[in-house]
């Protein structure tokens, strides 16, 4: 199998950056205040610290992993071919989701029973679907496509782009680029608005069996930006002297957001100008910090060394894998008095040590290996 | 060897209003036949049984050494057709058309499209659409001729352009014709075409065959004489052809002058005219189209 | 017989149809993303607007296929130019009839099965399955009339005419079925229940489909000239 060119190395590294931080951010919201209304693992042990560092990643992770999706998108394509890009796509996408999403569901009702059965101090949405589960004749649970929502939307942004490659003609990307780089950014904010307008804030996981029109929309704008960017590098390095800029706007959005986030995320949305500037901190935030990641990878993560090419490698394994032993985890410390400090730093490394040893037993020696980690990986 | 790029022996066809009968034609090989006649004169009945799209009611066609309709296929692989109704998919490029050609003919020549494409000033990437009527033209052209088909069959090429991509299109493909040792089939109604390109002519009309003939012993073989006519002659128009000189085809008098038009030009003629009272004051080649409106009346 | 004696170019011309509508195909294909998405929106006025818009783009994609691919060949003069080519009348009409029904019958498909799963995974009644399917086939049987007028006579008049009096017979056909008591009184019902007066429909349906079809080819096979 080829490896990326070097130039990219980068991009490879802030993908692997996104999917880990992943696991960090959800191993973060147990211990959450704001998300104990809706997170199955919710501990009774809470710190606010978890809060501002979860919805701070939350903002730009999935952005920042669509654009890169946008990118690789254009590169298989045009590298490979689109009869070459749909199959690549159907075994390292479609495949792994309709392989995982039945296994992961199944263990996720296994851990649910285990965490009914063993946590005393079960949180509110366990206590909520408890009734559901150990009923005589168990109501069926909404189809949801869990945390693999990502791979399910990616393939409607391979239709899409199919179709966008087959309508739209390149002078368009031309014409957009040739806007004031500050003008453009603008623009994309205000893209942005409508989605974000359409769903609760913090976005919520758009985990159910239809794609979500919001979602294509959202992560789509991303997914375009990446796509454009293969084909135009200085779409992305003119704002390379500004990234400063973007990392401070983007912490500023954040900030506002944050605070006019409700203390329960559960409770009543703001609505109005309330809703209106929560929505705009949050399309500019996670924009400036989405394009500050990809520059400040570009400055200091452009590089290749055995350790990063191992994180890439298992990056995607662990992401796939990692909620029901999170939760696993996760429910068998509820009860226990540690600070939560302390208890995320076990979820999160027992949950890693689980998904890497997973990976030498069950992925790299199998054919498993060719689907989810690529050649770079497997040194 | 076959000798003939086609054959047509005995055809008969039958439509509402029109039809052929008896029709037989046949082109040696290597020559360009110009096959003309006035609209509906059965130019293009005549060319779609040649391609095997229209079944003749009685007769042989042999194309090629292929009998149509029934091996149409295998004869079309080698055959080339134009026409003047014939247009190109308008949403796509000249180029994809190519790449379509390419896809059904193995024998397209890349290497001469290319040289087609600069000689007729074609841009690939352009829509059908954006291109002018003369530039489609030059388009159909160039997707037949850079299959380089032993048959070239053309139905009115020339029709609706303007006098300059006329010319321009006459001209390549007479530049075109001396290149290559093909048998080429041109209808046309436009008579200065037929003559600049053709080595033998054939005249259809009201689904009769007229004439055919070597293009050059034709044109020869037609004369108009200006005659003065003796003082005492009789002044009706029609005056009475002199029925010592045959192959008079029509005579028109202007007082005591008179045009006499004649099929079977030679020496012994002009003797004859003078034998019959009529002086000859001076002596014209016709031109094709001359020579095909004296026939058309003729015949009618 | 010709009849598929020509199947390279047979596959060729079907391959030439598909890059002609490849467009037109790329725009319903995000047009039915749009409004999966929409539908996904799980509000009862954006999945009844989305279910109206999906039965809509069935329709509009086999309009535009039977016009785009028959009539306007003839219209645009472009039949001239595949007349020319190594085919015979028959394979061209083989061609057309294989590239509309593979064209028109994959997009068919995947919105019946989209609209089923969608059923399937959502809290609609699944008993309304045995009206979706019936309405769908009557979709995919109207289509199969309009293709079958457009590549008999080429014309628009007539396939136009065939066209709207099917999209009448369309709307008098789901009300005729939401009458029927085997019908509607199975809609709410949990599961998709068939009974005899919907297997009967479903079975009528199909074979009118088939008999279209197959009658269509027998007199596309007696046409002995292009024109």
């Amino acid at each position: 199998m080829q490896q990326s060119p070097g130039r990219f190395y980068y991009l490879d590294n802030l993908r692997a950056f996104a999917m880990l931080s992943g696991v960090l951010f959800h191993a973060a919201l147990a211990y959450s205040p704001k998300a104990q209304g809706f997170w199955l693992s919710a501990d009774p042990q809470q710190h606010a610290l978890f809060d501002v560092f979860a919805w701070a990643s939350h903002l730009f992770r999935m952005p920042l992993f669509f654009f890169l999706a946008g990118f690789f998108t254009a590169l298989l394509w045009q590298k490979a071919g689109g009869v070459a890009f749909a199959k690549n796509r159907l075994l390292r996408v479609a495949l792994p989701l309709l392989l995982f999403l039945p296994l992961l569901t199944l263990a996720m009702h296994g851990v649910l029973q285990f965490g009914l059965a063993t946590v005393q101090q079960p949180s509110a949405l366990l206590q909520l679907i408890k009734p559901m589960l150990t009923a005589e004749a168990p109501a069926e649970l909404p189809l949801s496509t869990m945390h693999l929502w990502f791979l399910y939307h990616l393939l409607f942004f391979y239709v899409l782009t199919y179709c966008a490659r087959t309508l739209l003609s390149d002078a368009l990307q031309a014409r957009l680029l040739a806007l004031p780089p500050w003008l453009l950014l603008l623009l994309l904010v205000l893209l942005l608005l409508p989605p974000l307008s359409l769903v609760p804030a913090p976005v919520p996981a758009p985990e159910w069996i239809f794609p979500a029109l919001w979602a294509l929309w959202f992560y789509g704008l991303f997914f375009a930006c990446g796509y454009v960017v293969f084909r135009h590098a200085d779409a992305l390095s003119r704002y390379s002297a500004d990234r400063r800029v973007l990392l401070g706007l983007g912490a500023i959005s954040y900030l506002v957001f944050y605070q006019l986030l409700p203390a329960d995320l559960r409770a009543q949305q703001p609505q109005g100008w309330t809703k209106l500037l929560i929505i705009v901190c949050e399309a500019s935030g996670a924009l400036c910090w989405t394009l500050a990641a990809l520059l400040y990878g570009q400055r200091y993560l452009n590089r290749s060394n055995p350790v990063l090419r191992y994180l890439s490698g298992v990056s995607y394994w662990v992401y796939l894998v990692h909620i029901p032993l999170l939760f696993l985890v996760q429910f068998g410390m509820t009860d226990l008095l540690w600070p939560a400090g302390v208890k995320f730093l076990v979820a999160v490394l027992v949950t890693l040590s689980g998904c890497l040893l997973s990976f030498h037993l069950l992925v790299k020696p199998t054919l498993l290996g060719k689907i989810v980690a690529p050649a770079a990986a497997r040194v | 060897m076959q000798q003939f790029a086609f054959e047509m022996r005995d055809i008969s066809i039958r439509y509402p209003h029109f039809a052929m009968e008896n029709i037989s034609l046949s082109l040696p090989k290597g020559q360009v036949m110009g096959l003309v006649g006035v609209n509906g004169a059965g130019k293009s009945t005549t060319i779609r049984m040649l391609m095997g799209l229209v079944k003749p009611d009685a007769g042989q066609i042999n194309v090629l050494g292929y009998q149509l309709p029934a091996q149409q296929v295998q004869a079309k692989y080698d055959i080339g057709f134009a026409s003047d109704d014939m247009r190109l998919y308008k949403s796509q490029t000249l180029q994809w058309h190519m790449d379509f050609i390419r896809s059904v003919y193995p024998q397209f020549d890349q290497a001469y499209a290319k040289e087609l494409l600069k000689r007729f000033e074609l841009i690939g990437e352009q829509k059908i659409k954006g291109l002018s009527h003369g530039q489609r033209v030059k388009a159909c052209l160039l997707l037949v001729l850079a299959r380089r088909p032993k048959l070239l069959v053309l139905d009115e090429p020339t029709t609706g352009l303007d006098p300059v991509a006329r010319d321009e299109v006459i001209s390549e493909l007479a530049e075109i014709l001396r290149d290559d040792e093909r048998s080429v089939l041109f209808s046309s109604h436009n008579t200065h075409d037929i003559e600049k390109l053709s080595d033998q002519i054939a005249f259809l009309d009201r689904g009769k065959l007229l004439a055919l003939q070597d293009k050059e012993t034709y044109l020869d073989s037609w004369s108009r004489f200006r005659c003065q006519l003796p003082a005492n002659a009789n002044t009706g128009a029609d005056a009475a052809v002199p029925a010592n000189v045959a192959g008079v085809v029509s005579i028109k008098r202007h007082g005591q002058l008179a045009e006499v038009i004649t099929d079977q030009n030679s020496a012994g003629f002009a003797a004859q005219l003078a034998l019959a009272g009529f002086q000859v004051l001076e002596q014209h080649r016709m031109s094709l189209e001359e020579i095909f409106v004296a026939n058309v009346k003729r015949s009618r | 017989m010709h009849t598929f004696s020509n199947s390279q170019m047979i596959k060729l011309l079907i391959l030439k149809d598909w890059q002609l509508v490849k467009k037109s195909l790329a725009a319903y294909l995000a047009g039915g993303v749009l409004i999966i998405g929409l539908m996904g929106m799980a509000t009862p006025l954006l999945f009844n607007t989305g279910a109206i818009l999906m039965i809509t783009l069935m329709i509009v994609i086999g309009a535009r296929s039977a016009i785009e691919l028959v009539v306007n060949e003839k219209k645009d003069q472009t039949l001239t130019f595949m007349m020319s080519l190594p085919v015979t009348a028959q394979d061209y009409a083989w061609a057309k009839l294989g590239a509309n029904l593979l064209l028109y019958l994959v997009p068919w498909l995947l919105l019946v099965a989209g609209m089923l799963l969608v059923i399937v995974s959502s809290p609609v009644y699944n008993g309304v399955i045995p009206l979706v399917v019936l309405v769908s086939v009557f979709i995919l049987l109207s289509y199969c009339c309009y293709l079958a007028t457009a590549l008999l006579t080429y014309s628009e008049g007539y396939t136009t005419a065939v066209m709207i009096v099917t999209n009448l017979l369309l709307n008098g056909f789901i009300i005729w079925l939401l009458r029927m008591p085997a019908i509607h009184l199975t809609l709410e019902a949990p599961t998709a229940s068939w009974n005899s007066t919907s297997l009967l429909l479903l079975a009528a349906g199909v074979g009118l489909t088939v008999l279209v079809l197959l009658t269509t080819a027998v007199l596309q096979n007696r046409k002995t000239s292009f024109l």
